[in-house]
């Protein structure tokens, strides 16, 4: 199964006015010729399939709020109610919580965002010194969730789940949205590629899964446990050239996540063991409807190492992925790729020339289906080059199918 | 390779209302939201550097010598995956 880069786009300093960060976090949408990718600390547009860019300032873009645009953002399409919607998050205030902001534009206004403000002491006044971080974003046919985990200073608190009507989003009205928080698991990720309901996961230890499920007609929400093949995880290392380890802050929360098929698929980021000689990528597939394991094929390497898989099927049901690969020889590159009958096929976009001075990469990637053409996938990714500093940070565009 | 799953625990979720969007005009400059200068940023490029902090309960089994010892017992390694290098229609 031959995988085609079919657009592999660098974004110029035009395209980020050099607000890029070693930790870059980019996230990518398209629609037809609308383009919008996101990234620490910008964002960038364009209205004619990627050959032109106008850099979108997120700092001063729109009003300021709690301690001003922080870090952390998320860009979908919603085909089905032609929207775009962003996501940012906010920098926390002196006494300790934040905001995150909901962008929403409909594709025949591109860029004129109306948003909404959410703060964890919206959901519990007790919880008005918290802060939200690490947010994930997915659609059902009906609802678009998001994710985050809440902190109080440093120390974790819980993860908490939104659930908002797609329908409001699109129309603007008064926006009544259903949400749930747990102290038990952290970084719940969502799955791409849900229909009528949205399945998440969360490790519950190395060895178990926690499966989530909120479906769109249903106020409940609810979870199996799922026993997995036991993992490494602790401080994980990668040196590439030169000795530097890109992956010194990486860790083993699930990243990738999707729905397809009858299949529910996760894939996250383990450490080397007897088996494995540097970190690679765990992927557990389980049933949709009695929620027991398939199958754990994963990604690894004798090369170098994988890591911050992102995930989802195209409309075909073919899984595609985005990630980064690197250390031994190489400094990190960003891959694409696509499950196989036998395995994974993938191919490098861009190859970093430089690793990371400061040790930081990461902390996600994203991938999607593309919208209207059935086998293809919208993937971020991002590489440094030409040096080391930040503005050496190329985000990136692929468009890719098989 | 079906391994049983425990059963299913159902919560409820709660509601809520963050009512009419706040409508957002084009870029309102800096008196409105300022921008970090390129220092200021340099200095949280930097902060990121180091293990991120803990995002969860502590995992039990989330250590080396365990999964390595379970590894050798049981696991069956698929072929290594190693990307190509591209091949670009643009």
């Amino acid at each position: 199964m031959a995988l085609t880069l079919v657009q592999n786009l660098g974004l110029d300093d035009t395209a980020t006015s050099q607000l890029t960060a070693t930790v870059c976090e980019p996230t990518a949408a398209a629609n037809d010729q609308q383009l919008f990718m996101t990234g620490n600390w910008f964002a960038s547009s364009s209205v004619n399939g990627g050959s032109n860019w106008t850099f979108v300032n997120p700092f001063t873009r729109f009003p300021a709020s709690a301690g001003g645009f922080c870090c952390d953002q998320i860009v979908l399409y919603n085909a089905a109610h032609h929207i775009w919607i962003w996501l940012l998050q906010y920098v926390s205030t002196a006494n300790g919580d934040n905001i995150f902001r909901l962008a929403v534009c409909r594709d025949t206004q591109f860029g004129s965002w109306y948003y909404w403000d959410f703060a964890p002491k919206n959901l519990n006044a007790a919880w008005n010194k918290q802060m939200f971080d690490y947010p994930h974003m997915a659609v059902t046919d009906a609802n678009l969730f998001v994710t985050f985990n809440m902190f109080l200073g440093n120390p974790w608190q819980r993860a908490v789940v939104f659930r908002f009507p797609l329908a409001t989003l699109a129309s603007g009205a008064s926006l009544g949205y259903r949400w749930w928080a747990t102290t038990n698991n952290g970084s719940i990720r969502l799955c791409r590629g849900a229909g009528a309901t949205m399945y998440m996961g969360s490790h519950n230890s190395a060895s178990q899964i926690r499966v989530l499920q909120w479906p769109d007609n249903s106020t409940n929400i609810s979870w199996s446990d799922v026993n997995v093949r036991p993992w490494s995880g602790g401080a994980y290392s990668a040196p590439g050239p030169g000795g530097v380890n890109w992956l010194a802050r990486l860790d083993s929360r699930i990243t990738g996540a999707w729905v397809s098929g009858g299949t529910i698929g996760f894939m996250w980021s383990a450490n080397r063991d007897s088996s494995h000689p540097l970190p690679y990528i765990r992927v557990a597939r389980i049933r949709e409807t009695n929620k027991t394991l398939i199958d754990e094929p994963d990604i690894w390497s004798q090369l170098s190492a994988w890591a911050y898989p992102a995930a989802a099927p195209n409309s075909q049901g073919q899984v595609g992925i985005s990630a980064f690969y690197g250390g031994g020889t190489r400094h990190p590159g960003h891959v694409v790729g696509v499950k196989t009958a036998t395995g994974w096929d993938a191919v490098l976009t861009k190859t970093s020339t430089h690793g990371p001075p400061d040790q930081s990469w990461g902390d996600y990637l994203s991938c999607v289906a593309h919208h209207s053409t059935a086998a293809h996938w919208v993937a971020s990714g991002y590489t440094l080059q030409g040096g080391t500093a930040r503005k050496n940070i190329e985000p990136r565009y692929v468009r890719f199918r098989t | 390779m079906a391994t049983k799953s425990k059963k299913t625990t159902t919560v409820r979720t709660g509601a809520k209302s963050a009512g009419k969007p706040v409508t957002s005009g084009k870029a309102r400059g800096e008196t409105a939201a300022g921008a970090p200068s390129p220092e200021d940023l340099d200095i949280r490029d930097r902060l990121k550097s180091g293990p991120r902090r803990p995002a969860g309960p502590p995992l039990v089994g989330d250590t080396f010598e365990r999964a390595a010892i379970k590894a050798i017992r049981d696991e069956v390694v698929p072929k290594v995956t190693d990307p190509k290098n591209r091949k670009s229609r643009k």
